[in-house]
């Protein structure tokens, strides 16, 4: 089944705490528990060059030795400015992002003067919880001055979306209505070892809140230890719910037993598992782990979606997977391997949104940020080819295209496009019958062509748009100046 | 937009002050043309096919344009199952048949029985020029007609209410609300054309010479000719710079042809990066219009009007910078000719019921049965098929898709699979419900157990249904929900 994801759960930097017993000792708290004020500018997708008012917020954070501490990714993200604070001190400290994971909601944060650190209590990290355990949320709810402490119990293990990111699912704890999570960044503690670091509440559920659990703080940490973040391993499967309950399918696959098997419906190309499983096997068995119908492991005393055993490995590790296919069991041993390029069907946090402009044309790239621009219904309101080809980016709907579907965001007018009738938000297909693969690949089509004109084609027969090569260079900086377009473009580079 | 009679009546009755000031008392009065059709509907339902929607009685004006025949639209007589006929000033009603319809140019025949009392009616003669004075004629009460004064603002090519064809309309515009069901409009007695639709004060109405266009025709299936089409997309050439890309001088006119329909009338005729630059002797202009003594300024495609499915137009063309005359023989369209069933004239929605498994073509009214959001929120996978509909040209290619499931011991593990596009049944590619008969014919065999196997769009997976079982499963669930 495809995954969609709506987006019902908010971040709660802003939660409300109510102040409950403390059972850890406040004074290792104080002096590893910090409050984070971020001062950031986001990003207009519509415009990109654009960005929204500066906004500052509150978060927690905590230290986990060696200089660093540990925050939420949303905290930080679309950062300008960061200042961490501990409980008692006067004065809030420069800090610099170091790691932003923004798939599984994780950050790094340090300061310049290691002797701030001096005199810290590092924390430690414990296990993954049991359910019904009791946990303490520790954090720095609404930016107020003092340490909030919290308690409550685990109610749930479970794997799906984190908010942040609104993508990618990881493993994630339920803690119960009799605490609230403290708030984003903040360690939640049990007999005195951290088990999760909390970081979002549900909309329609007030005082349920979920929390990071170890495995993917440690998986994280670990994943940064070479100095780079790859990010967690893109599964890319689709799987059919419960295609194997009935004893007719069983038989007909070859699967043994009665409750294992989950029916691969879809290997994505940007999977690391492409070349390994295919289209139509069963999936019985992973890293020793028998797979049921219901997509799920036993694992750790709890039963989770199998991709939670994907989900953990890093690049180099491997995974040992049993297959039926073709009605015969096969043993694979599948190595782990960084990301390929991909499309990106998460929510992107960099500094800007890639674009380029030409002739008063604006392209930039399909991304969940600017189906978003649409509003919370965006799901429903923006334009169908570009919401079908992002659902179904994973399945490849446009041929050839890895990581960018450009497109026509805007046309600032100028007498070289005056008779432009392009629609917005057209595909672009090809410049001067060349394939427009990515953004840049559009930009070199138009900057290298010695051809006269630059004529843009487009997917399902939009109007192509003529433009005429000298006029419109020579236009450039005169457009890129009216409509104060500053950078004229943003390619992913480095700024 | 289909208003109810009744409603209309209402409003009559609350802007009879200015009805009555503006109104003069009609010409024909004593005679008339015009009639009231009070249609029995049963919609069909897309999403329960072998169900009807709840049966609703709706009210439509038709128009006397022969001794025993009256003219409306097709919107009017769509899903009836009863048809009454009633003069005004009369309290009997007269079930009438349709003689004839023809669902892309919205129109419909119907020939009024002997038994019907024709005493006061008297045909009305066509108008095809430009009105100056129009007036709607519609029901004052159950007794007489009355006039409302409209404005003549333009003629333009659109498409229709009911189909994807796109047919020269009639603008009017007028203060009054709720007109469209059909009203005839006249001037100086005679018909300038029928009220399709009204959007706030901008009344659309199919023009007298479209009327008479079907109503010259022959009403029998084996030889009804229709409307021929082109089957081509085109594009301005008000760009110079797209004049002087394709080499042609600035005073070039005509519209360039961006693509041609598979099986289209154009196909095989026309090419792409063609220009056509005269139709039937009219010089089609920069933006793809013709002059029209009439109607002023229309796209060039309101020509072919006056031509009937098998006869030839003449098309100048520009190909290569050489001009050319073409003869193309018109093909009639319907525009069912896409993946999609657009207009549903069978008065019945096909459908297969297999293993519990609700199989259906592609259909618009299936998408519609999501409510008038329907473009939004109606599955994304079926909403981008429909917008690509002619991606394969006049083709009649179909896509099944996979309605819903009826849960059952038979199908577990798949009952909540719906709206999923079926590749193929038993690994026969599938593309009609004919085809899903054929397919079903030849079980899978494995280990001597016949398998029947349905396969769902890449992504989507695969249904397998025990075939030694499927009578059973089949009268099961027929039984368990209440299935004919």
């Amino acid at each position: 089944m495809t995954k969609f994801f709506f987006s019902l759960i908010l971040l709660i930097a802003y939660a409300n705490v109510a102040y409950a017993n403390v059972s850890s000792e406040l004074s290792v708290l104080r002096k590893s528990v910090f409050k984070i004020r971020t001062t950031s500018v986001a990003p207009d997708f519509r415009r990109p060059w654009k960005h929204f008012a500066a906004q500052s917020s509150y978060g927690s954070g905590f230290y986990i030795g060696d200089g660093k501490i540990l925050t939420n990714a949303h905290v930080v993200s679309n950062q300008r400015f960061v200042t961490v604070q501990k409980d008692g001190d006067p004065t809030p400290q420069q800090a610099r992002v170091l790691f932003a994971a923004d798939d599984v909601d994780l950050a790094l944060l340090t300061v310049e003067d290691p002797s701030y650190f001096k005199n810290l209590s590092k924390m430690q990290f414990g296990p993954l919880p049991k359910l019904l355990s009791p946990v303490e949320c520790v954090g720095y709810p609404r930016g107020g001055e003092q340490i909030s402490i919290t308690e409550g119990v685990v109610s749930r293990i479970s794997y799906r979306a984190y908010a942040h990111a609104t993508y990618y699912e990881h493993l994630l704890v339920q803690v119960d209505s009799a605490i609230n999570p403290g708030n984003s960044g903040g360690p939640v503690l049990q007999y005195g070892k951290v088990v999760g670091v909390a970081f979002q509440g549900f909309s329609d559920a007030q005082s349920t809140g979920y929390i990071i659990p170890v495995p993917v703080i440690q998986r994280f940490l670990a994943d940064i230890k070479d100095g780079q973040y790859d990010g967690t391993p893109i599964d890319g499967l689709t799987t059919q719910d419960w295609a194997l309950i009935s004893p007719t399918a069983r038989q007909f696959f070859g699967v043994p037993g009665q409750n294992s098997g989950s029916f691969i419906s879809h290997v994505g190309h940007s999977s690391f598992l492409k070349d390994h499983l295919k289209m139509n096997d069963v999936l019985i068995n992973l890293d020793n782990n028998e797979v049921g119908i219901d997509d799920k492991i036993n694992w750790r005393g709890e039963r989770v979606d199998f991709r939670v055993l994907i989900d953990l490995k890093l690049p180099g590790e491997s995974l040992k997977a049993s297959v039926v296919r073709d009605r015969k069991i096969m043993n694979l041993t599948i190595p782990v391997t960084k990301n390929p390029i991909h499309y990106e069907s998460a929510r992107k946090f960099e500094r800007f949104p890639k674009f380029y402009t030409y002739g008063g044309l604006v392209f930039s790239t399909l991304s969940l940020n600017l189906l978003q621009s649409w509003g919370q219904r965006w799901f429903y309101d923006s334009p169908t080819p570009l919401r079908y080809i992002h659902t179904y980016a994973p399945l490849q709907p446009l041929p050839g295209i890895v990581e960018d579907v450009v497109v026509l965001l805007g046309r600032m007018p100028n007498a070289v496009n005056s008779y432009v009738q392009t629609p917005l938000y057209s595909i672009v297909k090809s410049v001067n019958n060349q394939p427009v693969t990515d953004l840049a690949k559009l930009k070199e089509l138009i900057s290298q062509s010695q051809d006269e004109y630059i004529n843009i084609d487009y997917y399902y027969w939009e109007t192509p748009s003529l433009l005429r090569k000298a006029d419109a260079d020579k236009a450039q900086a005169d457009i890129v100046k009216t409509y104060q377009i500053h950078p004229e473009e943003f390619l992913g580079q480095e700024l | 937009m289909v208003k109810s009679y009744k409603k209309i009546v209402m409003m009559i009755v609350m802007v009879s002050g200015s009805l009555l000031a503006s109104c003069q008392p009609s010409p024909t009065q004593g005679e008339q043309f015009c009639i009231k059709l009070i249609v029995s509907k049963r919609p069909l339902d897309f999403e329960s096919p072998w169900l009807t929607l709840n049966e609703n009685v709706e009210n439509y004006y038709a128009t006397l344009v022969a001794k025993n025949r009256v003219v409306t639209t097709a919107d009017a007589v769509r899903d009836h199952a009863l048809i009454e006929a009633q003069v005004f000033g009369s309290t009997s009603k007269t079930p009438v048949t349709v003689e004839w319809v023809d669902y892309e140019a919205n129109l419909a025949s119907i020939v009024l029985p002997d038994s019907f009392n024709k005493n006061r009616l008297v045909p009305i003669s066509l108008f095809d020029e430009t009105p100056r004075l129009p007036k709607l004629i519609k029901a004052k009460n159950i007794q007489e007609t009355t006039e409302v004064f409209l404005t003549f603002l333009k003629a333009e090519v659109k498409q229709t209410d009911i189909s994807q064809l796109s047919y020269t309309h009639l603008i009017f515009e007028t203060a009054q609300k709720g007109h469209g069901t059909a009203e005839p409009i006249v001037e100086d007695g005679q018909l300038v054309g029928i009220a399709v639709s009204q959007n706030d004060s901008a009344v659309t109405a199919i023009p007298s010479s479209i009327i008479s266009h079907f109503l010259e025709d022959d009403f029998t299936k084996e030889k009804y000719r229709g409307f021929g089409k082109l089957g081509v997309f085109g594009m301005s050439l008000s760009d110079p710079l797209k004049l002087q890309q394709l080499g042609l001088p600035e005073d070039t006119s005509g519209n360039l042809v961006t693509r041609v329909l598979a099986n289209s009338s154009a196909d095989g005729f026309l090419k792409e990066n063609d220009i056509i630059t005269e139709i039937a002797g009219k010089e089609v202009n920069k933006d793809g219009q013709v002059k029209d003594s009439r109607w002023g300024r229309l796209h060039f495609s309101a020509v072919l009007e006056q031509y009937y499915g098998g006869d030839k137009v003449e098309v100048s063309i520009l190909r290569d910078k050489k001009s050319m005359e073409i003869e193309i023989p018109l093909k009639q369209f319907s525009s069912n000719q896409g993946i999609f069933h657009v207009v549903d004239s069978t008065g019945e929605t096909n459908y297969r019921i297999l293993g519990g498994l609700v199989l259906q073509e592609l259909s618009l009214g299936f998408l519609k049965t999501f409510g008038d959001r329907w473009g939004n929120v109606a599955p994304l996978n079926l909403l981008y098929l429909y917008g690509n509909n002619l991606e394969f040209g006049y083709t009649s290619k179909r896509r099944i898709f996979l309605n819903k499931v009826f849960a059952d011991a038979g199908n577990r593990g798949y009952e909540e699979i719906k709206y999923q596009l079926i590749k193929s049944v038993n690994n026969q590619p599938v593309s009609t419900l004919a085809d899903i008969d054929i397919a079903i014919k030849n079980p899978k065999i494995l280990d001597g157990k016949p398998y029947l196997t349905f396969e769902m769009d890449d992504g989507s997976g695969q249904i397998v249904i025990d075939h030694a079982k499927l009578a059973e499963i089949d009268e099961r669930i027929r039984k368990n929900y209440n299935l004919p």
